[in-house]
C-alpha cells in the first residue's frame, strides 16, 4: 500500500465524517445497541465500607465504584475462609443482568411448552414489561383458580438484612394481593422442630445452648453426634459472629475428652483429636437405644431425675427392655444394626454416665426417614443420664449451628419488615399467613398430587392445586430431594417466577426471571450473631446495583403498585425510613434497659456498628431454671415435664411415629433388610459453601476434583471397584445419576460415600428428567418422602446407591464460569 | 450514524481514499463483530450478513489472505437453509446460554476481567478500560455493562482504527491478549459454531485492523 501523507489522510477522514465511529453498530442497515457514549463517566469516591454477610462482618474496599477486596471485621474471632467468595458472587458472570422471560411463555402464554423449562431459551424484557406480566398473571391465576393456586412459600437461605428479607417481602406483597399457599417449617430441622414442642415444649432447635464458657468449665465429656461444628459454624442466619470457635478452642485447650459419632471422620473430630465412632448412617436410634438399655441393665440411669422431670419413662421402659415386642434393645441388638461393637456401645453408656456429659446432636440426625425419633431418643437418653439442666450436662442441638452456645449479649431485639401474617410464637418463618399451608419440604409432592390428603402434626389437609409459584431467596433445585421428580413436578406449573441475583439452577427453570441485587448493593441493617446478638450492624450499600438489578424491596413495591397496593406495601416509607424505624425500635428498648446506643444518625454515619456487653449471658445453663424448680418453671408440654411418652402423639395414631421414641427401619439404609444398593450416600454440609451458595466461586477450585464435586470413598470400597484417587466416577441409584470426582480416604467408614449437598445441578439435557448431572448434585440421589406423618420433614440424608469409575463420553464441566475447555 | 452502503458508493480515487477504504472496512468489521457479541442477533442482522451491507463488507475483506479463511468459516455457519428470522430465533437462546450467564456451566463470559482475573467481572481491566475511554472523552454505553465487555473494547478499537489514532495498536494488543482465549472457550462451548466462528474472525480482525490503518511509517505492533 502506498504511503499516504498525514495531511491527505486526515483530510479524507474528515470528509468521510468517521469521527463518530464506534458509537453504535448501526452501519450495516440493522439496529444495534449503542456501545460507546461521548463523555467520560463521573468518578465515584473510593473508600472502605463495613457491611455483613452470613459469613461474618467485613470491610469492603471500593475503588472506582468497584469492590476490589474484602477483609474480615477486626472483631471477628474466627473469620471464615468462605468470605472470599463474596467478591465472586457480586461479580459472577452468572449474575442475572436484566428481566427475562422464557420464550414459549412470552409468546404463547402461561403453561406453554413446559418441557422447555430448564432449556435456557429466554427473551430479554424491560422492567415495565416484567412487572406488568407478573401482576397480570397473579391476578389471572387468583381469578381463574382461586386463592390456593399461587405458591409463595418460598424457602431458602436468603441474604441477611431486616428490610430486604425477600421472603417476608414476597408474602407481604401476596397478602396485599389477596391470598396464597404458604409453607411452614424449614429444611434444616423440619422433623425435630415439630416433635420437640411435644417433648420439651419449645421449638428447641434454635434456642440458646448452655453457653461455651460453662461447657469449658464443667463438661467432662463432649459428644458431637452427627455434628461438625468446625465446618458448619462458619455461617449464620444473621451475620456470623463465630463465637463458637472461641468455645471450641478453649475446650480443646483444656483437654476435655471429645467423642464424634459420625460415619465420616469430621473436621471437628480432627480438631479435637477426638474418639471416632462410625455407625452405619441412619441407625443412630438403634445405637442410642443400645446405650439406654445398657444404662438400665447396669443401673446407671438416674431414676430420680426421670421421676421428677420427665413423663412416660415407665411406658418407654417396656419397649426398651423388649417386654412389648420381645426384642430387648440391648447393645448386642444395636450392634447388629449400627455396626458399632456391643462392647463399644456399653463403654459409651458407662462413659456418659460417669462423666458430666453434653450430648451435642446435629440437625443431620433428623433429616432422615423417621428423623423425629433421633432427637426424641437423644433427649430421652440425656434424661436417663439425669444431667439436663446441670452446668455442662444434658443435650444441645445448636452447638454446630450459627454458633449456638456463644454467650448472648445484653442487646435489644432488632425488628424487621413483616409479611402481614400472624407469626407463631418461637419461629418467625412459621407464619399463619396464606389460604393454605403445606410443610415446606412437601412442595414437590404438592405439585405432583393436587387434592391428595396429607397428614401433618395431628391434622389432615389436602394439597392445593397450585398453578403459579414465586421463589425468592432460595434455590430449591439444590436443596430439595430427588431432583428428577422435582423437574417433572415443576413442569406442571403454568408460571414459575424466580427472583435472584444469579442464574441458579432454579432460575434456569423459571418462566420469568427478575434480577435482584446482592445485599452489597443496597442498604440494610442486621444483628451480629444468631445467639450472641453481640452487635447491630449497618449493612451499608457497598456499590451501586450492577446491570439492571433492583433491590427486593423495590421489586415488590413495583409489583404491589401495579396491583394497586403500592402505598399499603411501602407505608410511604423509603429504604432508609424502614431501616431507621427498626433501629429506633431497638433504641427505645435499649433506653428502657439502660443499654448504651447512639442515635440513628450517629450510628449510621459513624462507625456503623454498635456493640453490646455480655454479662449474665456468660453463665446461662439450658434448662437450669427448670431443673431448679420444675413446678415454678414448667416446660411447655402438657405435663410440664420432658415427655418421653406423648399422649398427644399417641392420639394421632400414626404408624410411623409412635407415642415414644423407637427404632423404625428406614425405607433404605446401609445394610437394610430390603435395601438394593450397597453404599450409603452421605450428603453432609460442605466446608467451603453455604449449601449451594458460593458453588459458583473460586472457592470451588480448592475442593473440586477433575472439575466435579468430590466423592469421598473409603479405600477398601474404592479398591473393590477399581477406583483411584482423582478418577471421575458415576454415582447412581434408581432415582438418578451424577458425576463426581473420587477422593479415596480412610476418613470415611466402609460402605459410605460422601457427596456434599449444595453442588449445583448441572443437567446434561436441561429440563429432561433422568438426565445425567454433570457436576455432582447429591440431591439427584436422595429420597423425596416425608420423615413421617408427624412432621413431614425432608429426608436429605436418606440415600443409597452405587459408584463406578466413569467410562462414558467426555462431559467436560466448567461450573458457572466456564473455564477453558468447558463444553 | 454512518451507513456503509452509502460510503461504498463513493469513488475511491486517491491513495488516501484507498487507504481509508481499507481502514474503514477494517473498522467496519470490528464494529460488526462488536455488535454480534453485544446482544442476541436479530433477523435484520442476518439479512445484512447474508445479502446486505455486512455481506458486501465480508466479501471485500475475504479477498485478503488474512481474513479469507475465518470469513469463509463464519459465513458457512450462517448460510443455513433456514430463513433469517428462524436463524435468529435459534441463536437467541444460545446467546443467552453462552454470554448472559444463564447457561451456568456453559457460560463464556465476554469480559476481559473474567478471562484475566480469576473468573470475576469488574476487576482491574474494567477500571483500565474506563480510564482509556475517558482519555478519549468516551464511556461505555452498553447498558450498565462494564467497560471491559468485549463489544465495548472492540467498538473502541474500531473507532481508533477508523480515525487512525496511535492508541489503536495498544488496544489491539490488549484485545489480542485475551480474545484468543475467549475464542478457544467458545470453540468448546458453542454447539452452533456461529459465535465460535465469529470469535475466530474477531481474533483475525483485530490483527488485521492493527495493520490495515497505518497511513505513515509509524511503529507497528511490538
Amino acid at each position: 500500500m502506498s504511503i499516504v501523507s498525514d495531511t491527505e489522510f486526515q483530510a479524507e477522514m474528515s470528509r468521510r465524517s468517521l469521527l463518530g465511529w464506534g458509537l453504535a453498530a448501526g452501519v450495516f442497515g440493522f439496529a444495534g445497541p449503542s456501545l460507546l457514549s461521548v463523555g467520560a463517566r463521573a468518578a465515584t469516591p473510593d473508600g472502605e465500607v463495613l457491611t455483613g454477610s452470613h459469613w461474618g462482618a467485613f470491610r469492603a474496599k471500593v475503588e472506582g465504584g468497584r469492590v476490589v477486596s474484602v477483609k474480615p471485621w477486626e472483631k471477628d474471632p474466627a473469620p471464615s475462609h468462605q468470605l472470599a467468595g463474596v467478591l465472586d458472587s457480586i461479580y459472577s458472570p452468572t449474575r442475572i443482568k436484566y428481566p427475562m422471560v422464557r420464550r414459549a411463555w412470552l409468546e404463547k402464554g402461561p403453561g406453554a411448552a413446559p418441557e422447555t423449562r430448564g432449556a435456557g431459551d429466554f427473551v430479554r424484557v424491560t422492567w415495565d414489561q416484567a412487572i406488568d406480566l407478573i401482576a397480570k398473571e397473579l391476578q389471572r391465576v387468583e381469578k381463574t383458580y382461586g386463592p390456593t393456586a399461587t405458591f409463595a412459600g418460598s424457602y431458602g437461605w436468603k441474604s441477611p438484612g431486616r428490610l430486604h428479607n425477600c421472603q417476608s417481602l414476597l408474602r407481604r406483597m401476596m397478602n396485599l394481593k389477596g391470598n396464597f399457599v404458604n409453607a411452614s417449617g424449614d429444611y434444616s430441622t423440619g422433623a425435630a422442630q415439630v416433635i420437640m414442642p411435644h417433648v420439651v415444649g419449645t421449638l428447641e432447635m434454635y434456642e440458646q445452648q448452655t453457653v461455651w464458657p460453662v461447657v469449658v468449665a464443667e463438661t467432662q465429656l463432649m459428644v458431637f453426634w452427627g455434628a461438625d461444628p468446625m465446618v458448619t459454624n462458619q455461617i449464620s442466619w444473621t451475620i456470623g459472629d463465630h463465637g463458637g470457635y472461641e468455645g471450641m478452642k478453649a475446650l480443646k485447650a483444656k483437654g476435655t475428652k471429645v467423642i464424634c459419632i459420625d460415619p465420616v471422620k469430621t473436621e471437628t473430630c480432627d480438631f479435637f483429636g477426638a474418639q471416632w465412632i462410625a455407625p452405619r448412617p441412619q441407625t443412630d436410634v438403634a445405637l442410642m437405644l443400645g446405650i439406654a438399655h445398657t444404662l438400665v441393665v447396669e443401673k446407671l440411669h438416674d431414676e430420680k431425675f426421670l421421676k421428677d422431670y420427665t413423663a412416660g419413662f415407665d411406658k418407654f421402659l417396656p419397649y426398651l427392655m423388649g417386654e412389648t415386642d420381645k426384642q430387648p434393645k440391648s447393645a448386642e441388638w444395636a450392634a447388629e444394626i449400627c455396626e458399632v461393637p456391643a462392647e463399644t456401645i456399653k463403654e459409651l453408656a458407662r462413659a456418659f454416665a460417669k462423666n458430666r456429659t453434653m450430648l451435642a446432636g446435629g440437625f443431620s440426625l433428623q433429616r432422615q426417614h423417621y428423623g423425629e425419633q433421633r432427637h426424641w431418643m437423644l433427649v430421652t437418653l440425656a434424661a436417663m443420664l439425669g444431667q439436663i439442666g446441670l452446668p455442662g450436662g444434658g443435650f444441645g442441638f445448636s452447638y454446630h449451628y450459627a454458633n449456638g452456645g456463644a454467650p448472648s449479649a445484653d442487646a435489644p431485639v432488632l425488628t424487621g419488615i413483616t409479611d402481614g401474617g400472624k407469626a407463631k410464637e418461637g419461629a418467625a418463618w412459621m407464619t399463619e399467613a396464606g389460604a393454605a399451608t403445606i410443610p415446606c419440604a412437601r412442595v414437590v409432592d404438592m405439585l405432583m398430587n393436587p387434592g391428595k390428603e396429607f397428614d401433618f402434626n395431628g391434622k389432615k389437609a389436602k394439597y392445593p392445586n397450585v398453578k403459579m409459584a414465586y421463589w425468592v431467596g432460595g434455590n430449591p433445585f439444590a436443596h430439595h430431594q430427588d431432583r428428577n421428580r422435582q423437574v417433572a413436578a415443576f413442569q406442571k406449573l403454568d408460571t414459575f417466577v424466580v427472583q435472584d441475583f444469579q442464574w441458579t439452577p432454579t432460575a434456569r427453570f423459571a418462566d420469568i426471571v427478575l434480577p435482584a441485587t446482592t445485599s452489597y448493593e443496597r442498604n440494610d441493617i442486621e444483628s451480629v450473631g444468631d445467639y450472641a446478638g453481640s452487635a447491630i450492624l449497618a449493612m451499608k450499600k457497598v456499590i451501586e446495583p450492577v446491570f439492571e438489578s433492583k433491590t427486593d424491596y423495590e421489586i415488590f413495591a413495583l409489583i404491589s403498585e401495579k396491583l394497586g397496593k403500592g402505598k399499603e406495601f411501602t407505608e410511604g416509607k423509603s429504604e432508609m425510613d424502614w431501616i431507621k424505624s427498626f433501629y429506633d425500635a431497638a433504641l427505645t428498648q435499649a433506653k428502657a434497659k439502660k443499654i448504651a446506643m447512639p442515635e440513628f444518625d450517629a450510628f449510621w454515619n459513624g462507625a456503623g456498628v454498635v456493640e453490646f456487653p455480655v454479662t449474665v449471658g456468660k453463665t446461662f445453663v439450658r434448662y437450669g431454671k427448670f431443673r431448679e424448680d420444675p413446678l415454678l418453671n414448667p416446660l411447655g408440654t402438657p405435663s410440664g415435664k420432658i415427655e418421653i411418652y406423648s399422649k398427644n402423639i399417641e392420639k394421632m395414631g400414626y404408624d410411623d411415629c409412635g407415642p415414644h421414641p423407637m427404632w423404625y427401619e428406614p425405607v433404605e439404609r446401609l445394610g437394610g433388610p430390603t435395601t438394593k444398593y450397597k453404599l450409603h450416600v452421605d450428603t453432609s454440609h460442605p466446608k467451603s459453601r453455604l449449601h449451594s451458595q458460593l458453588c459458583g466461586t473460586s472457592l470451588r477450585e480448592t475442593y473440586a476434583i477433575a472439575g466435579h464435586e468430590p466423592c469421598l470413598i473409603n479405600t477398601k470400597d474404592a479398591e473393590a471397584r477399581g477406583i483411584k484417587d482423582g478418577d471421575v466416577v458415576r454415582v447412581y441409584n434408581d432415582r438418578g445419576q451424577i458425576l463426581a470426582g473420587a477422593k479415596v480416604s480412610d476418613a470415611i467408614r466402609p460402605g459410605v460415600i460422601r457427596v456434599n449437598e449444595g453442588g449445583w445441578y448441572d443437567p446434561l439435557e436441561g429440563g429432561k428428567p433422568g438426565t445425567l448431572c454433570r457436576y455432582g448434585d447429591a440431591n439427584v440421589l436422595t429420597v423425596d418422602i416425608g420423615t413421617s406423618k408427624l412432621a413431614q420433614g425432608n429426608c436429605g440424608h436418606t440415600a443409597v446407591g452405587e459408584v463406578e469409575k466413569y467410562t462414558g463420553p467426555t462431559v467436560t464441566i466448567g461450573v458457572f464460569t466456564a473455564p477453558k475447555g468447558a463444553a | 450514524m454512518t451507513d456503509l452502503s452509502s460510503v461504498r458508493a463513493r469513488p475511491a480515487a486517491t491513495p488516501a481514499a484507498l487507504l481509508l477504504d481499507a481502514t474503514e472496512d477494517a473498522a467496519s468489521l470490528l464494529l460488526l463483530l462488536a455488535g454480534l457479541f453485544a446482544a442476541p442477533p436479530e433477523e435484520g442482522t442476518f439479512l445484512s450478513l447474508r445479502r446486505g451491507a455486512a455481506a458486501d463488507l465480508l466479501t471485500r475483506l475475504a479477498d485478503g489472505a488474512t481474513l479469507a479463511a475465518p470469513i469463509a468459516a463464519f459465513r458457512a455457519t450462517i448460510e443455513t437453509p433456514e430463513d433469517e428470522a428462524t436463524l435468529a430465533r435459534r441463536l437467541a437462546p444460545v446467546f443467552g446460554l453462552l454470554f448472559l450467564g444463564l447457561g451456568g456451566p456453559s457460560t463464556v463470559a465476554p469480559y476481559e476481567s473474567v478471562h484475566r482475573c480469576g473468573g470475576r467481572m469488574w476487576q482491574a481491566p474494567t477500571g483500565e478500560m474506563e480510564r482509556l475511554l475517558a482519555a478519549h472523552d468516551l464511556s461505555a454505553a452498553l447498558e450498565r455493562e462494564p467497560a471491559d465487555h468485549l463489544s465495548i473494547e472492540t467498538a473502541f478499537l474500531a473507532r481508533l482504527v477508523a480515525i487512525g489514532h496511535p492508541d489503536r495498536h495498544a488496544l489491539a494488543r490488549r484485545l489480542g491478549a485475551w480474545v484468543p482465549t475467549f475464542a478457544d472457550d467458545l470453540a468448546h462451548a458453542d454447539g452452533t459454531g456461529v459465535f465460535a466462528a465469529a470469535a475466530r474472525l474477531l481474533v483475525a480482525a483485530i490483527e488485521h485492523a492493527s495493520d490495515a490503518s497505518t497511513p505513515r511509517n509509524e511503529p507497528r505492533k511490538a
